[in-house]
């Protein structure tokens, strides 16, 4: 290939994926929602039943997920309700909703798993989920390059808060030497190259199922 | 690839007029630098500073991190690879989404609702966006892909 066929080639890709590419919120909330997608499909491999639903009680007609961060007690939003056969326990599955962390300060959650319980009564109160109910958290940053060291300081408050056990930050990208060395050997976890089917997805289901059955034990 | 450094700059401004956020994300990596274990230096970048610190009675130690800038080559890569990853990302994304639906009485075109406010952001017809952000992908694919392979990646 020589040079002029790589400026050709690249130009191209650019002017064809401009053609697909909308803006940089949707295409962020089209990633979270695969990513409630990878989460849907732990549940099911960790023995769960799942509903996409709007009120708890009827799958839902139309999907509306949250742009920014919401309430979990304002109605009218999709999320996953997971119930396992075996067991009373309920799971539900949300995107971008608030969750109150150690600190007693709410904290956006891209993706949050909650025991359905804690669900419920945050709905009765208008209370945000305490961080003790949340069985697994997703960070998602839709970064097609690899994220700055900023990112990885700000996941790892974001963990101490909800539980560093509990956290993942996932991306599309790839890692770079920083901010892998800054976040391993701790205890919340990084998942780059993640795209749904792939094998840095399925590392992340694992991950997740592992923490629903935790849960579930 | 000669001239990669050139060829880079000319492809960044191109992704800059139509996908800013991703030019941007290039740009800030490129502009913080490739950090490596400072034992693990490679050539001139090793021996420069090894020849600095022992003129401060000092030598590299394990512990000791450099920033080296990306090479023209590795610039190029990184911009390549990322669109690679996000038209990846994009078709796959909306095909998740969509297979979620799949089999249920659930519309394919899903709304994109601001949480605090209430007010609709985005209707995105996923049925409709999933073929094309499939064939954005899979046109470019080969030839990113050849590119990367001649940049040694």
């Amino acid at each position: 290939m020589t040079s002029a066929e790589l400026i050709a080639a690249v130009e191209a890709a650019i002017g064809g994926l401009d053609g697909v590419y909308r803006t940089a919120a949707d295409e962020s909330d089209l990633y979270e929602a695969a990513l409630l997608t990878v989460a849907v499909d732990a549940a099911r491999r960790a023995g769960g039943v799942e509903m996409l639903t709007n009120d708890g009680a009827t799958p839902a007609a139309t999907v509306r997920f949250r742009r920014g961060p919401g309430h979990l007690w304002n109605g009218g939003f999709t999320f996953a309700r997971v119930e396992f056969p075996q067991t009373p326990k309920r799971l539900e599955i949300h995107l971008g909703i608030m969750v109150a962390g150690a600190s007693s300060v709410a904290h956006e959650c891209d993706v949050a798993l909650i025991d359905a319980m804690e669900c419920e009564r945050s709905r009765a109160g208008a209370v945000h989920p305490r961080r003790r109910a949340v069985v697994a958290a997703l960070e998602a940053k839709h970064y097609a390059g690899p994220p700055g060291l900023d990112i990885g300081r700000g996941f790892l408050g974001f963990s101490g808060e909800i539980g560093p056990g509990k956290c993942a930050l996932v991306f599309p990208g790839q890692t770079s030497a920083s901010l892998a060395t800054l976040i391993a050997r701790k205890s919340p976890e990084c998942f780059p190259e993640v795209e749904p089917g792939s094998p840095a997805a399925q590392r992340l289901r694992g991950h997740i199922d592992q923490q629903i059955r935790n849960w579930l034990a | 690839m000669e001239g990669s450094s050139q060829i880079y700059e000319q492809l960044l401004g191109e992704l800059r007029e139509r996908i800013p956020e991703i030019a941007i994300q290039v740009e800030e990596e490129v502009q913080r630098g490739r950090r490596v274990a400072a034992t693990a230096l490679s050539g001139s970048d090793r021996t420069d500073r090894d020849e600095k610190l022992r003129f401060a009675g000092s030598k590299i130690s394990k512990e000791d991190l450099a920033t080296v800038e990306y090479s023209g080559d590795e610039k190029l890569a990184l911009l390549i690879d990322s669109l690679l990853r996000l038209g990846t990302s994009m078709a796959t994304s909306r095909e998740a989404i969509l297979g979620l639906l799949g089999g249920t009485d659930t519309s394919t075109t899903i709304e994109l609702v601001v949480g605090q406010t209430g007010a609709l952001a985005a209707r995105i017809d996923l049925a409709t966006e999933v073929p094309g952000a499939r064939t954005a992908i899979e046109r470019h694919r080969p030839a990113l892909v050849e590119a990367l392979a001649e940049l040694g990646r």
